[in-house]
C-alpha cells in the first residue's frame, strides 16, 4: 500500500488526539459523576484492615496505570511515522530488561507480604475466652434466615420440632444429621437442662455433639443447639430509620441484628445452592456452601442499617436475595435478644394436638442425656420463626417483594 | 514477487455448487481457518445481541424481562462469547496463519483439522439450539456451579434440557479443541521451514504452541467434569456434585477452574502474539526483547495451570496464602510484556493504520484488565470485590477489550493476505474509535459499580445513589460498541468484493514468511522460502539484513531508504 502524505499523517494524527481527549472526557465525567474510586467505608475492624489494603493496592495500580498510558500516548505522537526512512533496528538491552522484570517483582513481593499479614488478621478466630457473639446464617431458595444463642454463658436452647417437614438435625458445629437415625447425647459436653414446650434446654456443648435415643418410629425428636431463635422479618414490614436523614423507611427484607464492638461469628451454610453473605460495607463475604457450614468472624464498628445481598448466583430471585444488617450498641442488642428470647405472654393457646405424642421421646431424649426435668409445655407459634425453621421452601410465596424495592444504605452509600 | 498469482483459483467451471462443495469438503488449512473465523463471528453476533439484551434490562431498575429469560441471556452471552467466539476466531486466524508462518504446506492432519471445524460447529449449534427447547437454554451462567446447574433435590428450580444441551455441547467442542491443540503441538514441532529454529519462530506461531499445550492438557479435566455432571444429572442423581444427595459442590469448581483458568490464556495468549506481530511490523522494528518475550509466554503457561482457585478465594475451601502467591507471580511476566511493546514502540517509526489503532488500543486496555487482576489476587481485597461487578469490568477489559481488539487487529493484518483486498480504512477508524469508547463506556462505570457493591447476575438492582446513572451509561457504551461491530461487519462484506486491492505479496512490509507468498495464498502455499535467519526472514531479505538479525544484543546497522 502507498505510503499517505506527510499532509495526511498529520490529519489523521489530530484526528487521533481529539478522539482521546472525547474518551478522556467521558471517562473523566463518568469518573466524576460516580466519585467511586474506593468502596464503601467500612463499618466492621476487619472491613477497615481490608479498605486499607484496598487504597494501597490502589494507589500503586494508580500509579502504574498513569505512567504506562502516559508513556503509551506520548510514544504515539513522539514517535509517529514522518518519513519513509527505517528506524534503528533494536532487538532488546539485557539492563533494561532486567530492570523491568525486578521492580514487578518487588512491587508483587510486597503486596504478597502485606495482603498476607492482613489476610492473616482478619481470618484469626478471636482467643478462646474473648465472649463472642455467634448467629447462624442459613441461606436457601430465596431467603436468608438467622438464628441466635442465647446470650454467653448462659444456657441454650434446642428446638423439638413437630413440623414433619423439618428434617434436619443441627450442632453449632455444622454437621447435619440424618432424620430418621438415632443419636446418642455426649453427656460430657451436653447437659439438657430442661424442656419448654418443644424446645428442649441444653447447655451449649464444647464438641456439640447431641441427642437423641429414638423410641418407637413414628414419633421423631429433631434438635438443633443453639440455634434456635429465629429472627427473620421476610414478608413482614418493618421500619427502618435511616441515620443519616433521619427518614423512616419501610422496607422488607430480614433483618440480622448484630452487636457493635462485640465480635460476632456468623455460621453461614446453604439448605441448597450456593449462595454468598456479603454486605458491601463489611467488605468481606463468605459463600453460603451446602452441606457445610463456615464461619465469619467480624466485629462491627459502627451502629446503623447496613445493605447485604447474596452475591453467588443462586436462580431466579437471586436479585431479590437481599437482607439488612442492623448493628446494636452492645446494651441495646442484649436488650432486644433478651425480648426476643423471653418467654411469650401466656395468653395465646394453640399448642399443636400432637404435643402429647411428643413427650415420650422428650422423655428419652432426657434421660439419655442424664438430665432431669421436663418444663411446662410453651406454645410454640409464639416463638419467633419457629415456623421458618428448616422448613420446606416456600417457592409459591417467595419472594414477597414489589417490583421496586428500595433498601437505602446508611453513610457513604 | 506474485510468481503464483496466476494460478489461484478465483472460481469453478461447476458454478456456485461446485464452489460450495469445495468448501464443506476442504481440508485446506486456509479455507478451514476462514469458516472458523466466519463461523465465529457469526455466533460472536449472537453472544454480542445476547449482552444488548441484558444491557438493556439494566437500563433502570425494575425488572423488563422475567428473571428466566435474564438468566439465559447472561448464560449463553457468555458461553457463546468464550467457547464459540473468542476461542474459535483465534483458532481460525491460527490455522490460516500458523502453516504459513512457518512455512509449511498444510496443517500436519489436515484430515483431523477438517473434523475438528465440523465438530466444533455441531458443538456450538447444538448449545445454541436449546433455545428452541421447552424450558429455554442454559441459565445458570457459564460456570455452572452444581447445585444451580443440577436437577436433582438441591435445587428447587432444577436446571432443564437445556442444560444439558450445554453440556454435551461444551463436551463437544472440547474434542474438536483438543484435536486441534494436537494437530497444532504436531505441526508446529515437525513442520516447520529450513532453518527455522525454536527462538526465530514468529512470536504468534509461538503463543499459538503454548496454547496448543494448554487446550491438550487442560481441555481433558475439563471434559471429565462436564461428563460427570451430565451424568450426575441423568441417573447417578447428585452422587458427584449434589451435597444433597452425598456430593461435593466445590469439587467442580476445582475441576471446573483447573481447566478455566488455563482457559483465560488459551483466550488471551493468541491475541497477545498477534499485537507482538502487528505492533513490530508498524513501528517497523523488531519486538523487542523476542527471547524474553518467549520466556515470559512460556511462563503465563505453566503459572495457569497453578492459580485456578483464585477464583474460588470466597467459597472457604482453598488453601489463601498458595494461590494468592502464585496469582501475584503472573503478574510479572504479564508485566514484562507491557514493557516489551512499549519499548517496541520507543524510537520507532508508527503508522498508525486500523491494525496498528487495535494493537496499541490492545495495549492500553489490556493494561486496564491486568490491574485490576492486581486487586483480585490480593485476597482480602477480593473478599469485598469478588462476584460484584468489579469483576465483570475486569474480565471484559482482558477478554472484550484485550482478546477481541486482538482479533480485530488481526483482521486489519491479515485480511489483505486472506482475500487480497484491503479492508476499509475509512470505516476500520469508525469500527475502532466507536469500539474504544463503547467499551470503556460500559466497563470502567462496572469498575465502580462493584466498589459500590453491586453484585454480579442480578437482573434488578437497589437505586443506590449513581447505580442507575453507572448503568446507563454502560448500556449506552454497548450500542457504541455495537455500532462499531456492525460497521466492520458491513467493512468485511463490502471489502471482499470491492476492497481495495492488494496486488504486492507483503504490503505491510512485514517480516514473516506468510508475506512471502501471494495474496491470497495459492493451495500448498509457497513455490519459494527466503532463507530463515531470524524471526523476521521476509524483512532481513528485503532489507538486507539477514546477517545482523539472528539475536538480540546486538546492535545492527542503521539503514535508511
Amino acid at each position: 500500500m502507498p505510503m499517505p502524505s506527510p499532509r495526511r499523517i498529520r490529519l489523521r494524527w489530530r484526528i487521533a488526539v481529539a478522539a482521546s481527549l472525547v474518551t478522556g472526557l467521558l471517562l473523566l465525567s463518568a469518573g466524576v459523576a460516580g466519585a467511586q474510586a474506593f468502596p464503601p467505608e467500612a463499618v466492621s475492624e476487619e472491613g477497615s484492615d481490608i479498605r486499607n489494603l484496598y487504597l494501597l493496592v490502589f494507589f500503586l495500580a494508580a500509579a502504574v496505570f498513569v505512567v504506562v498510558e502516559a508513556g503509551i500516548i506520548w510514544l504515539a505522537i513522539k514517535y509517529r511515522r514522518r518519513d519513509d526512512s527505517l528506524p534503528p533496528q533494536i532487538h532488546g538491552h539485557r539492563g533494561v530488561e532486567v530492570l523491568w522484570t525486578v521492580i514487578p517483582s518487588i512491587i508483587v513481593l510486597v503486596l504478597f507480604i502485606v495482603s498476607f499479614v492482613v489476610l492473616d488478621h482478619i481470618e484469626s478466630a478471636p482467643s478462646k475466652y474473648e465472649p463472642v457473639e455467634v448467629i447462624d446464617v442459613t441461606a436457601q431458595q430465596w431467603a436468608w434466615s438467622f438464628y441466635y444463642a442465647t446470650p454467653m454463658d448462659a444456657t441454650t436452647r434446642a428446638r423439638i420440632s413437630d413440623d414433619p417437614a423439618d428434617v434436619r438435625l443441627r450442632v453449632s458445629d455444622g454437621t447435619l444429621f440424618e432424620p430418621f437415625k438415632t443419636y446418642r447425647i455426649d453427656v460430657e459436653h451436653i447437659r439438657v437442662d430442661s424442656i419448654e414446650g418443644n424446645t428442649l434446654m441444653v447447655a451449649r456443648g464444647v464438641n456439640g455433639t447431641v441427642v437423641q435415643d429414638h423410641p418407637a418410629g413414628e414419633e421423631i425428636l429433631r434438635i438443633t443447639n443453639g440455634t434456635e431463635v429465629s429472627q427473620d422479618d421476610r414478608g413482614e414490614l418493618t421500619d427502618s430509620i435511616d441515620p443519616s436523614s433521619g427518614a423512616v423507611t419501610t422496607m422488607n427484607t430480614p433483618i440480622v441484628t448484630v452487636p457493635v464492638g462485640k465480635t460476632v461469628r456468623f455460621n453461614i451454610s446453604s439448605l441448597d445452592v450456593i449462595h454468598s453473605f456479603y454486605a458491601p460495607q463489611f467488605l468481606y463475604k463468605l459463600d453460603a456452601m451446602p452441606g457445610r457450614t463456615q464461619a465469619l468472624w467480624l466485629k462491627v464498628t459502627d451502629a446503623g442499617f447496613f445493605q447485604g445481598q447474596c452475591a453467588e448466583f443462586c436462580g431466579r430471585e437471586h436479585a431479590r436475595m437481599l437482607f439488612s444488617v442492623r448493628a446494636l450498641p452492645l446494651d441495646e442488642y442484649d436488650a432486644w435478644l433478651a425480648a426476643l428470647v423471653a418467654p411469650p405472654p401466656p395468653a395465646e393457646e394453640a399448642a399443636p394436638a400432637d404435643d402429647a405424642g411428643e413427650a415420650a421421646p422428650e422423655d428419652d431424649a432426657a434421660d439419655d442425656a442424664g438430665a432431669a426435668e421436663i418444663g411446662a409445655e410453651t406454645d410454640p407459634a409464639a416463638e419467633p420463626g419457629t415456623s421458618r425453621y428448616g422448613g420446606p421452601p416456600a417457592p409459591a410465596g417467595l419472594p414477597t417483594q414489589p417490583a421496586g424495592w428500595t433498601a437505602p444504605r446508611a453513610g457513604a452509600l | 514477487m506474485a510468481t503464483l498469482a496466476g494460478t489461484v483459483p478465483t472460481g469453478y467451471a461447476g458454478g456456485r455448487a461446485q464452489v460450495l462443495l469445495d468448501w464443506l469438503t476442504t481440508v485446506d488449512h486456509k479455507k478451514i481457518g476462514i469458516m472458523y473465523v466466519v463461523a465465529a463471528g457469526v455466533f460472536g453476533l449472537v453472544g454480542g445481541a445476547l449482552s444488548l439484551v441484558v444491557r438493556t434490562e439494566l437500563i433502570e431498575t425494575g425488572a423488563i424481562m422475567g428473571a428466566d429469560t435474564y438468566n439465559q441471556m447472561f448464560t449463553m452471552h457468555a458461553s457463546i462469547m468464550l467457547f464459540l467466539f473468542i476461542m474459535p476466531v483465534a483458532t481460525g486466524f491460527a490455522n490460516y496463519v500458523v502453516p504459513l508462518q512457518i512455512g509449511a504446506l498444510d496443517m500436519a492432519f489436515p484430515r483431523i483439522n477438517a473434523l475438528s471445524l465440523w465438530i466444533f460447529l455441531f458443538g456450538g449449534i447444538l448449545m445454541l439450539s436449546a433455545f428452541a427447547f421447552d424450558g429455554g437454554a442454559a441459565a445458570a451462567g457459564w460456570t455452572a456451579y452444581p447445585p444451580i446447574s443440577s436437577n436433582t433435590a438441591g435445587n428447587i428450580q432444577p436446571a432443564g434440557v437445556g442444560m444439558d444441551l450445554w453440556l454435551v455441547g461444551v463436551i463437544a467442542l472440547g474434542v474438536a479443541s483438543t484435536a486441534g491443540g494436537l494437530n497444532f503441538l504436531v505441526t508446529i514441532f515437525k513442520m516447520r521451514a529450513p532453518g527455522m529454529t525454536m527462538f526465530r519462530m514468529p512470536m504468534f506461531t509461538w503463543t499459538v504452541l503454548v496454547t496448543a499445550f494448554l487446550v491438550v492438557l487442560a481441555t481433558p479435566v475439563l471434559a471429565s467434569a462436564l461428563i460427570l455432571l451430565f451424568a450426575d444429572r441423568n441417573g447417578a442423581g447428585g452422587v458427584f456434585f449434589d451435597p444433597a444427595t452425598g456430593g461435593q459442590s466445590i469439587l467442580w469448581q476445582n475441576l471446573f477452574w483447573f481447566y478455566s483458568h488455563p482457559a483465560v490464556y488459551i483466550m488471551i495468549l493468541p491475541p497477545m502474539g498477534i499485537v507482538s506481530e502487528v505492533l513490530p511490523v508498524f513501528s517497523r522494528k523488531p519486538l523487542f526483547g523476542y527471547r524474553a518475550f518467549v520466556m515470559a509466554t512460556v511462563g503465563i503457561g505453566l503459572l495457569s495451570f497453578i492459580v485456578w482457585a483464585h477464583h474460588m478465594f470466597t467459597t472457604g475451601g482453598v488453601f489463601l496464602p498458595f494461590f494468592m502467591a502464585s496469582t501475584f507471580l503472573i503478574g510479572i511476566p504479564t508485566g514484562v510484556k507491557m514493557f516489551n511493546w512499549m519499548a517496541t514502540m520507543h524510537k520507532g517509526s508508527l503508522h498508525f493504520n486500523t491494525a496498528m489503532l487495535f494493537a496499541v488500543g490492545f495495549v492500553m486496555l489490556f493494561l486496564i484488565g491486568g490491574i485490576t487482576g492486581v486487586f483480585h489476587a490480593a485476597v482480602p481485597v477480593d473478599f469485598a470485590l469478588h462476584d460484584t461487578y468489579f469483576v465483570v469490568g475486569h474480565l471484559h477489559y482482558v477478554l472484550a477489550t484485550g482478546a477481541a481488539f486482538g482479533i480485530f487487529a488481526a483482521s486489519y493484518f491479515w485480511f489483505p493476505k486472506m482475500f487480497g483486498r484491503f479492508l476499509n480504512e475509512g470505516l476500520g477508524k469508525i469500527h475502532f474509535w466507536s469500539m474504544f469508547i463503547g467499551t470503556n463506556m460500559i466497563f470502567w462505570p462496572q469498575l465502580m459499580l462493584g466498589l459500590d457493591g453491586m453484585p454480579r447476575r442480578i437482573n434488578d438492582y437497589a437505586d443506590n445513589p449513581g447505580w442507575e446513572l453507572m448503568n446507563q451509561i454502560a448500556t449506552v457504551g454497548a450500542f457504541v460498541a455495537m455500532v462499531g461491530a456492525v460497521i466492520f461487519l458491513f467493512n468485511v462484506v463490502h471489502s471482499i468484493y470491492w476492497g481495495e486491492k492488494c496486488e504486492e505479496d507483503n504490503p505491510w512490509d512485514a517480516g514473516t514468511l506468510e508475506w512471502a507468498t501471494t495474496s491470497p495464498p495459492p493451495v500448498y502455499n509457497f513455490d519459494r522460502l527466503p532463507r530463515v535467519r531470524s524471526e523476521r526472514p521476509v524483512f532481513d531479505e528485503r532489507h538486507g539484513l539477514g546477517a545482523y538479525a539472528s539475536s538480540e544484543g546486538e546492535s545492527p546497522p542503521q539503514t535508511s531508504s
